[in-house]
């Protein structure tokens, strides 16, 4: 996490909200629960306990929005509607792709939007985030 | 009781944590004893939601335009249609949202066109993807051919890069559309007899084993891949209409502040105070800079990718003519809300509504007029795009 929230901080100008107060993350979970949604993993409420919503170069990573159904978990899981809602929680995209967390399997997973395809898989948000920030990429430049 | 211990979890970084783990599970178990408690809180915060996905729907239609104006009693009508929508909305019928929504966007103008989706393969899609948003790290899918050749210990390079013909490559048809792949045709040459890859073998790989010679390439070398076709746009854009973005960004200002703002941003919206004047300056740098999309905004495919058409003109897909910078809330998310209409069908026998925007619009700030950039691409758009080349390229040397 602290990996993370270092590649995050070094972003040039990527405006992360306001940390999510903890009453607002249990309410989340309710609500995702009461929705029939898979509830938050545990590395992503760490993450939400530092950057609440993330927007980077087209990229945008969802939070606790009570403003707008922008960003917000909630809101923009409904608008989705995806099949296999119950397993499936998009928590973010990009022009061609949703960060997904898969619940029976406990990982992060990448989905092409159109096909609906898993196009990689990873055990923890980092490694996903690094996937979409291109931060591998950069490493060795 | 309860307050002593919420606080301290509250007050330290650490704490929230804690507290998620030790909270959550008890509120998640009282929750699913007090079905009819629960459901009646839920139902107010969905509907505060709704509320808000309601307003921004309502911005979408009316715009920012003053209650008193001509121009808003002319959109009564829709108005009345924005009430129809928004008690779908409540009541939670998703088709009757669509249409409603469509019959809205209709009233204001907007087309919709309605075709079978022409799907492209998967490695087609691929290389329109690493395009657009770069060379993946560590790509997937290689081929068994290529997987095992990667395990065998490293040998010196026995075939000089002249001998490989890439015409015997398969998907090689795909890639040499790309401009960014192209003109780096020598360099997967150079990847390929690095690698040490016998020549006969080369149609034994394909467009994912392409894709990682690339990548190794690039990191074997350490320079940096070229720039993808969404940093070019980006660039190519500010470079042509930076003074019409900082005067779209600059009237806009309330209504950047507000959607900063539902983000959980604050900025000032003081006339005297610098953050909104330093969110417009620090947007425009990267994007001059580094070709950073800004916050709050994407590109939109005109022609989505996934309805190519034609396989010998796929570069087209990320061209600047079939780009369009847009806001991402509420108009990127409209114009793809029926994206997922036909889920449940196959994607050969789908069929998608899509919001047709004109090919000369640039920028899409908003069903007005003004709010929206066109460029004139069919003017000296050889000099100009020749001209970036080479103020690129100047840069980068």
């Amino acid at each position: 996490m602290k990996q993370l929230l270092k590649l995050i901080a070094a972003l040039p100008y990527s405006l992360p909200g306001k940390p999510a107060p903890v009453k607002d993350v249990i309410a989340m979970q309710q609500d995702l629960k009461f929705n029939g949604l898979p509830t938050l993993p545990e590395d992503f409420v760490r993450f939400l306990h530092h950057v609440n919503t993330l927007n980077y170069d087209g990229l945008f990573i969802f939070g606790i929005n009570s403003r707008s159904y922008f960003l917000d978990i909630l809101s923009e899981n409904l608008r989705l509607d995806l099949t296999q809602k119950e397993n499936i929680l998009i928590l973010g995209y990009d022009e061609f792709e949703y960060l997904a967390y898969c619940a029976p399997h406990a990982c992060y997973q990448i989905i092409d939007k159109d096909t609906l395809e898993v196009v990689e898989t990873y055990a923890d948000l980092t490694a996903a985030m690094k996937y979409l920030l291109k931060a591998d990429d950069d490493e060795h430049l | 009781m309860k307050k002593k211990q919420k606080k301290p979890f509250c007050d330290t970084g650490l704490g929230k944590d804690l507290a998620h783990m030790i909270i959550l599970p008890i509120a998640l178990k009282a929750s699913s004893h007090s079905h009819r408690s629960r459901f009646r809180d839920n139902s107010v915060q969905l509907y505060e939601r709704l509320r808000c996905l309601k307003d921004s729907l309502r911005t979408l239609i009316i715009g920012d335009t003053s209650e008193t104006s001509p121009a808003y009693r002319s959109k009564l009508q829709s108005k009345i249609l924005t009430e129809k929508l928004i008690l779908n909305i409540v009541s939670g019928r998703r088709a009757d949202i669509l249409k409603n929504i469509e019959q809205i966007m209709q009233s204001e103008g907007i087309n919709f066109v309605e075709r079978h989706q022409s799907p492209i393969s998967p490695e087609e899609r691929y290389v329109i993807k690493c395009d657009f948003n770069g060379i993946p790290h560590s790509p997937k899918n290689l081929s068994p051919f290529y997987q095992n050749f990667l395990l065998q210990p490293s040998r010196s390079s026995a075939y000089p890069p002249q001998n490989y013909k890439l015409q015997n490559l398969p998907d090689w048809k795909i890639y040499r559309q790309f401009p960014n792949f192209k003109n780096n045709e020598y360099k997967l040459r150079v990847a390929l007899s690095e690698k040490g890859i016998p020549p006969q073998m080369l149609s034994s790989l394909n467009a994912y084993d392409i894709m990682h010679l690339f990548s190794h390439y690039y990191k074997k070398h350490k320079i940096y891949p070229p720039e993808t076709s969404k940093v070019k746009f980006i660039k190519f854009f500010i470079s042509h209409h930076e003074q019409a973005f900082r005067t779209y960004l600059n009237n806009s200002r309330p209504v950047i502040i507000e959607a900063l703002k539902n983000k959980g941003i604050n900025i000032s919206d003081h006339p005297k105070s610098d953050d909104y004047r330093n969110f417009v300056e620090s947007s425009i740098r990267l994007m001059k800079e580094k070709g950073t999309v800004p916050p709050l905004f994407n590109i939109h495919h005109k022609i989505p990718v996934k309805d190519s058409n034609d396989p010998d003109k796929l570069s087209r897909i990320n061209s600047p003519q079939n780009l369009c910078l847009i806001m991402e809330c509420p108009y990127h998310t409209m114009m793809h809300l029926f994206d997922t209409n036909s889920k449940g069908d196959t994607i050969f026998d789908r069929k998608v509504k899509r919001v047709e925007l004109p090919q000369d619009m640039i920028f899409f700030g908003g069903f007005r007029s003004e709010a929206c950039i066109y460029h004139n691409y069919s003017l000296d758009y050889q000099k100009n795009l020749h001209l970036l080349i080479a103020k690129v390229t100047g840069k980068r040397k």
